[in-house]
């Protein structure tokens, strides 16, 4: 009876786990399964610390040679591999991750495919959807997933500089595919933020007067 | 007249509060929670969540060795000391006996802790870092594992050693953490339902310490809804009454 009560009470507490946890409903490949639950309760401290090692590699490039140390860069990534397995929640791993293997590997769909599982564990986050869609835009040439990235980003920014540096995105990729109607659209949101009025105007008679003369 | 269990719960505080590995630990808790809040290897914003993970951590680890110094040696202890004798020729049940042992436990563990505890509400506070009422109730979850450790432990206690106890309640533990590699191995290894059936098993009748585990939500500054606490207090209230059943009744059939 007891026993039953137990199970019964695990079910009841299964349900607001996706709230209060940073395991529920991530996919965890068996590997990281496997190290989350060695270090147990203080797999969140040893996120941190291996941030720690992370940031040191990220500010304290080598030039050996005349060239960065790849080194550095390599060891990077492995430590925010398991960084991101022992904390989903910790943001600028992905983010670091994300833009490492853009600028640094040339490997833009790893890149996504990171920033993406990022956005899947953290999808309030600004940085990760601004990050990703910049290489969408500029690596993967795929416009309408950038310019959904963008916008999500866009609604996302924690205050008014964020916000426009995500519209300023939005409305880039869309006059790369032309759509001018968009990108102003866009330029009109700059221009309701505060202090950016007269910048929003610039671009957007620079994109009528595009328009009217007919050239892209 | 107080009851039989409330005199043996003053009891077990009051050894608890002798011991001096007890004030040992939660001073050198103290110390390094309070060290790490001096700490600047990160940027600013960082720092915060930073100190509150070294915080529960800290609290964790720390209330952990005390549940285990506490418990392994109130009921084995006495038995082989033979104190036990004089305390069962006295009117009370051996049921009485472990539930006394264990609210004293519980008891003497809230007190462990709670400066620690304190500690980091006042960083909190003062950092503007997030809501000192979280912190509590990450505490509050945390004080549920160690009772539920505290209940296993005397469990075991009823019929082992303290050795034996303190060994095994670790193995358990430490079992509870990694049922998650085991489940994920079974479902990779093989295809066949049974292996499904022994991993649901597992997660279901297994203590699962996660529970209480609010340390993400409370580090990045989540509310965590009372509803939660309320479940995982009936959760933690069933684990208790089931090892505290079976230790009791261990303990009634156990001649000395």
């Amino acid at each position: 009876m007891l026993v039953v009560c137990v199970a019964g009470a695990q079910v009841l507490v299964d349900q607001y786990r996706p709230i209060v946890s940073d395991e529920a409903g991530v996919p965890f490949s068996v590997a990281a399964v496997v190290v989350r639950s060695f270090l147990g309760q203080i797999r969140g401290l040893a996120a941190d610390f291996l941030w720690l090692r992370v940031d040191e590699y990220q500010h304290r490039r080598r030039i050996i040679g005349g060239d960065l140390l790849r080194q550095d860069d390599e060891a990077l990534m492995p430590l925010v591999r398991l960084i991101t397995w022992l904390n989903p929640r910790f943001v600028d791993a992905y983010a670091l991750g994300g833009q490492w293997l853009a600028f640094h590997f040339n490997r833009p769909h790893e890149a996504v495919a990171f920033y993406e599982e990022g956005i899947r564990n953290n999808p309030q986050d600004f940085d990760l959807h601004n990050g990703a869609a910049w290489v969408y835009w500029r690596w993967l040439h795929e416009y309408p997933r950038a310019i959904a990235l963008a916008h999500q980003a866009a609604g996302l920014a924690p205050d008014d500089l964020h916000r426009f540096q995500a519209l300023w995105l939005e409305a880039h990729v869309r006059m790369t595919v032309g759509d001018r109607t968009g990108a102003i659209q866009a330029w009109r949101a700059v221009g309701r933020i505060p202090g950016y009025e007269q910048g929003a105007a610039t671009w957007i008679a620079r994109i009528q007067a595009q328009a009217a003369g007919g050239t892209r | 007249m107080t009851s039989p269990v409330a005199t043996i719960a003053a009891q077990a505080m009051r050894e608890a509060s002798r011991r001096r590995t007890l004030p040992a630990l939660v001073l050198f808790g103290c110390a390094v929670i309070i060290s790490s809040a001096f700490l600047s290897f990160f940027q600013l914003g960082v720092e915060i969540k930073f100190f509150k993970d070294v915080a529960i951590t800290v609290i964790f680890l720390f209330g952990t060795i005390a549940t285990l110094v506490i418990v392994s040696t109130q009921l084995s202890g006495e038995i082989e000391s033979r104190t036990i004798y004089n305390v069962l020729s006295k009117p009370i049940r051996r049921w009485e006996l472990v539930v006394g042992k264990f609210v004293g436990t519980a008891a003497a563990i809230a007190l462990a802790i709670a400066p620690m505890v304190g500690i980091l509400a006042f960083f909190i506070y003062t950092d503007h870092g997030g809501s000192e009422l979280e912190a509590v109730k990450a505490a509050y979850l945390l004080w549920l594992a160690f009772a539920v450790l505290s209940a296993i432990a005397l469990g075991i206690a009823s019929v082992a050693t303290s050795t034996v106890t303190a060994a095994l309640t670790v193995l358990l533990f430490v079992v509870s953490y990694l049922k998650g590699a085991v489940t994920a191995y079974l479902d990779l290894l093989s295809a066949h339902p049974a292996a499904g059936y022994v991993g649901q098993a597992l997660y279901y009748l297994l203590p699962n310490f996660e529970n209480f585990n609010i340390r993400t939500a409370l580090v990045h500054d989540e509310i965590v809804p009372w509803a939660y606490l309320g479940r995982t207090t009936l959760y933690a209230a069933a684990l208790i009454a089931l090892f505290l059943y079976l230790g009791a009744q261990l303990f009634e059939e156990r001649e000395f």
